[in-house]
């Protein structure tokens, strides 16, 4: 399992860990804060993260999302912005919405939002068209970093398509011609195990393969 | 069931959509096209007995394994003479988190009947063959299929798994037997080789997805492919072009397009069979040669077992390493050592056995080459001289005979064996030397067998065992007459005591008598005191 901690020792970065191995030892660090992440197949949801969630239900309340985490989220039906009685977006079943996590406790259902801490839209709610697919948490994380992931930086260099990035392992990929979609989703799906080099040395690869994508896009 | 509910897999609208519109285009989500197959890797269990039949079959990210197994049962009555053929699959959880453990659903009881189908009605398994005693009992081959990863398409991977499975199973030969000739004996896999199945063709189930617009097939679907899919057939096809077995479901389709879909599974299973073809002619010969590997010891313990010497025979091959590495003869020496046959080496390893066991018993005071000579300066000299002249590569002025014959009674001496292959070395490079003088010596020899009762036959066998084979041909007549002469005084140690004789002969040459090779004692001591 991937232990994304901010002071881990320089030899287990990057690396598998198995129970047993000794990553941080905490004995000398007893005045700093340590924020443990998830999983690498399930998410925990915590606050303030950003998901994808799928709508399975809609109650009179609220709409049940799955966030691929232990338990349902809870969509509240106002949670829009401007949102009232009156305008109640209707999702159908498996509609995509880029949300916002607001409470999130153990055992209980987290709770979303599709504002943000203000009340403004901020890009979140219903994504349209474009192509969803699943990762691990632990990639999700990688493409959200800063200083932005080498696939990305590569892929965005010779290909233009819009991403959203959901920590709990949901990637929402469009853009004008579905050849670009498909590209951009196996690359970041290939770039799961690879280091930054490597990544890069993937995409050379799978560009000279598919020069057909970038002839078009530069026609456009 | 909250949690259940939330690990189930959904399909969203926008993949929905962008499946369909991306297929418009032809283009698939994983990057291949339309009609190509995802790579397929088969597996199989080690090759040991109780592993045989069971493969694993790995399709992109599906993965299946198959497992055959056999027993007896009584045949049906309609068919008292055929065996029976049973598919049994299972879809485990860790596959699918929509599969429940135990049977699941519509989808594993349909994969089963289709690969029943396709294997039963086709007669690709010959299940008369499978009759031992008709009427009361048959074999009943049970073929397990286990679903270990869903990545789509199912059904090929379930029925490739079986196709490899059948084709590497063994079942134990049985045979009638017993006092009424009624009984049924199981011969073990140690005692008989056990047989594998008939299998006539193989049958092989490609399946096709349809969507919205008729004209958009894709062939292999993967998981979210088929849940976008409207229609799906499945055609059982084998490499020949019979259709074994179409099955169709969905949306309805047009006729033209499922003649066009027939055709292509055509070409995609005669590929298919080519590789299961392959994949199992590899894991066939492996176990061939694992065989051979337990054959080939047993015998050589055979051999060595006769002797109860002390002969070691890895110091006998480190010592003809050495030489041969010296001689720099090792590639003809593996050739050499394929060519002397079985029993050859043994009457050779049996007449040293006996010669050595009178030679060993005390060094040999009239024997030069005995130990009491020092064996580093010989085996030096011998070396330098013979690699010296091995290094020419030049056949016929190399060996002095004194040296090749030297070094054969040096070695024999020292306790061990003279291996043919050395002596073939040896005799090799001095050949036609030694060919020309020992055929000198047969004309003396001739003469002298009439008169002595000591020393069998000599050279002539000698000659007729280690060397060539043309020798030995011209040589075997004459060793013909010479053995009938002989009497049946079947002395190996003639042999080296004709070597000694001739070893003997060598030194002195010039007095040669017929006594020499009569009495080589008498010689020997002569010789002795030529020597040192």
């Amino acid at each position: 399992m991937e232990n994304k901690q901010s002071s881990s020792p320089a030899s287990f970065v990057d690396s598998t860990v198995v129970p047993g191995d000794v990553v941080l030892d905490l004995s000398s660090m007893t005045n700093q804060t340590i924020k443990l992440g998830g999983g690498l197949r399930q998410y925990v949801p915590c606050v303030e993260d950003t998901i994808l969630g799928i709508v399975v239900d809609s109650k009179a309340d609220n709409f049940l999302i799955d966030i691929k985490g232990p338990a349902m989220g809870f969509l509240p039906v106002l949670a829009f912005e401007g949102g009232t009685r009156r305008n109640i977006p209707k999702f159908e079943v498996g509609t995509l919405l880029y949300l916002r996590v607001v409470k999130a406790n153990f055992g209980m259902n987290p709770e979303l939002s599709c504002t943000d801490a203000s009340g403004k839209a901020a890009e979140f709610g219903p994504l349209k068209d474009g192509y969803m697919f699943e990762t691990s948490t632990g990639l999700s994380r990688k493409l959200l970093s800063s200083p932005t992931c080498p696939v990305l930086e590569a892929l965005g260099k010779k290909l233009s398509f819009e991403i959203a990035v959901g920590l709990n392992g949901r990637v929402w990929v469009n853009a004008a011609s579905p050849d670009t979609i498909v590209v951009v989703a196996n690359a970041i799906m290939n770039s799961e195990s690879l280091s930054g080099a490597q990544q890069i040395i993937m995409l050379y690869d799978l560009m000279d393969s598919l020069v057909v994508v970038l002839l078009r896009e530069t026609k456009k | 069931m909250d949690a259940r509910l939330a690990n189930t897999w959904r399909l969203t609208l926008n993949e929905k959509n962008f499946i369909k519109t991306a297929l418009l285009s032809e283009i698939r989500i994983d990057g291949r096209k339309p009609f190509e197959f995802r790579n397929i890797s088969i597996n199989f269990g080690r090759q040991v007995k109780s592993e045989d039949g069971s493969a694993e079959v790995q399709l992109g990210q599906t993965r299946v394994m198959g497992i055959v197994t056999a027993k007896f049962v009584q045949p049906y009555r309609d068919r008292p003479n055929e065996g029976t053929l049973a598919i049994y699959p299972e879809f485990s959880p860790m596959a699918d988190p929509s599969f429940e453990a135990g049977r699941s659903g519509e989808s594993a009881v349909e994969l089963g009947r289709i690969i029943d189908r396709g294997l039963r009605e086709s007669r690709a398994v010959d299940t008369e063959s499978l009759c031992i005693v008709a009427g009361k009992l048959v074999w009943a081959i049970r073929i397990d299929i286990l679903i270990l990863d869903n990545g789509g398409n199912l059904v090929d991977a379930a029925n490739i798994a079986a196709l490899a499975a059948l084709m590497t199973f063994r079942r134990p030969e049985c045979s009638l037997g017993g006092e009424d000739g009624q009984e049924v004996i199981i011969h073990p896999p140690e005692m008989r080789d056990p047989l594998p199945l008939i299998v006539h063709h193989l049958p092989i189930a490609i399946t096709f997805g349809f969507f919205i617009d008729e004209n958009v097939v894709v062939i292999d679907p993967i998981h979210n492919e088929e849940a976008v899919m409207a229609g799906r057939m499945i055609a059982t096809v084998n490499a020949n072009g019979d259709i074994c077995a179409i099955q169709k479901a969905g949306e309805g389709v047009s006729q033209r397009v499922i003649m066009q879909c027939l055709q292509l599974a055509i070409t995609k299973a005669a590929d298919i069979t080519k590789q299961i073809k392959a994949a199992v002619e590899a894991y066939n010969s492996e176990r061939a040669l694992q065989k051979i590997k337990r054959e080939t010891t047993c015998v050589g313990n055979n051999v060595k077992g006769d002797q109860n010497q002390t002969l070691d025979n890895k110091g006998i091959s480190e010592l003809v390493g050495k030489y041969m590495e010296r001689l720099k003869l090792i590639s003809v020496e593996s050739y050499a050592s394929q060519n002397i046959n079985a029993e050859e080496t043994k009457s050779l390893r049996r007449g040293t056995d006996s010669s050595c066991i009178k030679f060993n018993s005390t060094p040999l005071s009239w024997d030069p080459y005995s130990k009491g000579v020092d064996l580093e300066f010989l085996k030096a000299s011998v070396a330098s001289q013979v690699s010296a002249h091995a290094c020419a590569c030049n056949p016929t002025s190399t060996f002095t005979i004194p040296q090749v014959l030297g070094l054969v009674h040096f070695l024999q001496n020292r306790n061990t064996l003279v291996p043919d292959e050395c002596l073939w070395e040896l005799l090799n490079n001095g050949f036609f030397a030694v060919l020309q003088w020992i055929l000198k010596r047969i004309s003396f020899y001739l003469n002298k067998l009439n008169r002595s009762a000591y020393n069998g036959v000599s050279p002539v066998e000698f000659v007729g065992l280690s060397t060539a084979s043309e020798e030995r041909e011209a040589s075997g007549k004459e060793k013909g007459s010479e053995a009938e002469s002989a009497g049946p005084y079947e002395d190996v140690n003639s042999k080296w005591s004709a070597v000694d004789a001739s070893t003997t002969e060598m030194h002195v040459i010039g007095p040669k008598t017929l006594k020499d090779a009569v009495k080589p004692k008498n010689k020997r001591k002569k010789k002795a005191s030529s020597m040192i």
